[in-house]
């Protein structure tokens, strides 16, 4: 067997026959289980880049459909870290009911991604729903950083400054998936469709301006 | 597989047996392939013969093709028709906009904006009312109750006038219609609890009155060519539930959303006297309670 030049299938488990792999015959699962090898912080940091790669397309938004290399590699990494930071920034300010505000804001960001999406394959959208879950999920993140500016620079801003604060990252969100969501959908159905998102980013941007 | 080991080494007869043996496997695998297709297909075409199963039956509403039908052929004209008859009480217009067939998209974005507004305007009339020396605190314990009572009259009041009118004698009746014509008779509340933000209590009673009376209404006046030909005696009892479900809902936002909300953070009472708190007392009574 180990002369063989070609590895069969599921021999990638054993590492003791990596020495033999010829890697042009290699398919992409076993590539990817040798990364067991690697420290963790290869891991970690590769991740991370991913992470920081789609929050770039998040800042800079684009209404061309370029931001397909974007949306084929869903992950919920980086919407499962947003709305931890937001539900804490907004947590840490109120001090009755952190709870209940942790809770909330959990359960709205993900219960209303799922919603929004199966609303939006309901209506006879083309939208993956994890593709779908992972933009709303990293569109927050204008949301987050008004939260984090409110949050730590509370005694430089007056009322007025901070719904305009608030009102840019709520525009800014939504102005973000809109050009992911209003290419799925006919022209008769997109204000259908995108009044849940408005609706959903608005519910989130509020709890910024109140804590 | 052959006694020597290695692949493709040797002399060209051994090539030519070493092709032909790996065309060879290639037509079996395509032939099982094939008969595991032909095979799928077959059971398809008698899973289509059968009647459901007992799973299938109960496992239905937990698909998503099982709400497709309510999705179908919906745009934003038809949804703009459906909000924009839910004002005009007077008319029973809403059963022949598409022919009177139901969607769950009302429902669930009506509630969800419904939430959304009585939770802001809650909050927004509690911060004007508190006088300036007082700490306003966000209250956001009105999100969850809200969502609970919207979602939860959502279903169970079309719930209780379905059975009441198919009891009575209703045809032409079903659950997903009473279910969303009652979403859309709870439109009229949203632009009402932006008016109920203003902590004016003679306002708030005003504008609630009249979406009592606009949805119960444009409820009784759609229902109606139904009560009239299959109730007829006891359509009274139809009237009355509506009529009861409507004002209990908006005497609860009353009572509970719109009330003066300052809330004094060390007894809990929503009456205290309005007397001044300054940073020092705070901390003396923090410390003296434990």
């Amino acid at each position: 067997m180990t002369d063989n030049q070609q590895v069969p299938f599921g021999s990638g488990m054993f590492q003791g026959q990596a020495k033999f792999v010829d890697y042009a015959h290699m398919n992409q699962q076993e590539v990817q289980v040798n990364t067991l090898d690697e420290p963790v912080t290869d891991t970690l940091l590769r991740d991370i880049n991913m992470i920081l790669y789609k929050l770039s397309y998040v800042i800079i938004p684009r209404m061309k459909e370029t931001q397909g290399r974007k949306l084929r590699n869903w992950d919920l990494w980086g919407p499962l870290l947003l709305s931890l930071l937001l539900a804490m920034t907004l947590g840490i300010n109120s001090n009755q009911s952190s709870d209940t505000i942790f809770g909330t804001i959990f359960i709205i960001m993900w219960g209303g991604s799922a919603v929004i999406t199966v609303n939006a394959k309901l209506l006879g959208g083309q939208v993956s729903f994890f593709q779908s879950v992972c933009v709303l999920g990293y569109c927050v993140f204008p949301i987050n950083i008004a939260a984090v500016l409110i949050t730590f620079f509370q005694s430089y801003f007056g009322f007025f400054l901070r719904i305009i604060i608030v009102g840019v990252a709520f525009l800014w969100s939504t102005f973000s998936s809109l050009s992911f969501m209003s290419s799925m959908m006919n022209e008769e159905k997109k204000v259908i469709s995108v009044y849940p998102i408005f609706l959903f980013y608005m519910f989130l941007s509020w709890f910024c301006i109140f804590i | 597989m052959s006694s020597n080991g290695s692949a493709l080494k040797g002399s060209a007869p051994d090539l030519a047996k070493q092709l032909l043996a790996q065309k060879l496997a290639q037509q079996i695998v395509n032939q099982i392939v094939s008969d595991d297709v032909i095979d799928d297909k077959i059971e398809e075409e008698e899973n289509q013969n059968k009647e459901p199963t007992c799973c299938q039956m109960f496992c239905a509403p937990f698909t998503l093709k099982y709400y497709q039908p309510f999705f179908n052929d919906l745009t934003t004209k038809v949804i703009a028709q459906k909000l924009w008859a839910s004002f005009f009480p007077f008319k029973a217009t809403f059963f022949e906009i598409q022919d009177g067939k139901a969607d769950l998209y009302g429902p669930i974005w009506i509630y969800a904006t419904l939430v959304f507004a009585v939770a802001a305007a809650g909050n927004i009339s509690g911060y004007l009312a508190t006088p300036s020396n007082i700490a306003f605190h966000y209250n956001f314990d009105f999100i969850p109750t809200a969502s609970s009572l919207l979602f939860g009259i959502a279903f169970l009041v079309p719930f209780a006038i379905y059975m009441v009118m198919k009891m009575l004698g209703g045809r032409h009746l079903h659950l997903t219609s009473v279910i969303c014509i009652y979403a859309y008779a709870q439109t009229c509340i949203i632009p009402v609890c932006i008016v109920c933000s203003i902590p004016n209590p003679q306002l708030q009673w005003g504008a609630l009155i009249y979406a009592m009376i606009n949805s119960s209404l444009f409820l009784i006046v759609n229902y109606w060519g139904e009560l009239e030909k299959n109730i007829q005696a006891k359509k009274h009892i139809v009237i009355w539930l509506i009529a009861g479900c409507q004002v209990v809902l908006l005497l609860l936002f009353k009572m509970y959303f719109f009330l003066y909300v300052y809330t004094n953070p060390y007894t809990g009472s929503r009456f205290d006297q309005l007397t001044k708190i300054d940073h020092n007392e705070h901390f003396f009574l923090h410390h003296n309670k434990h």
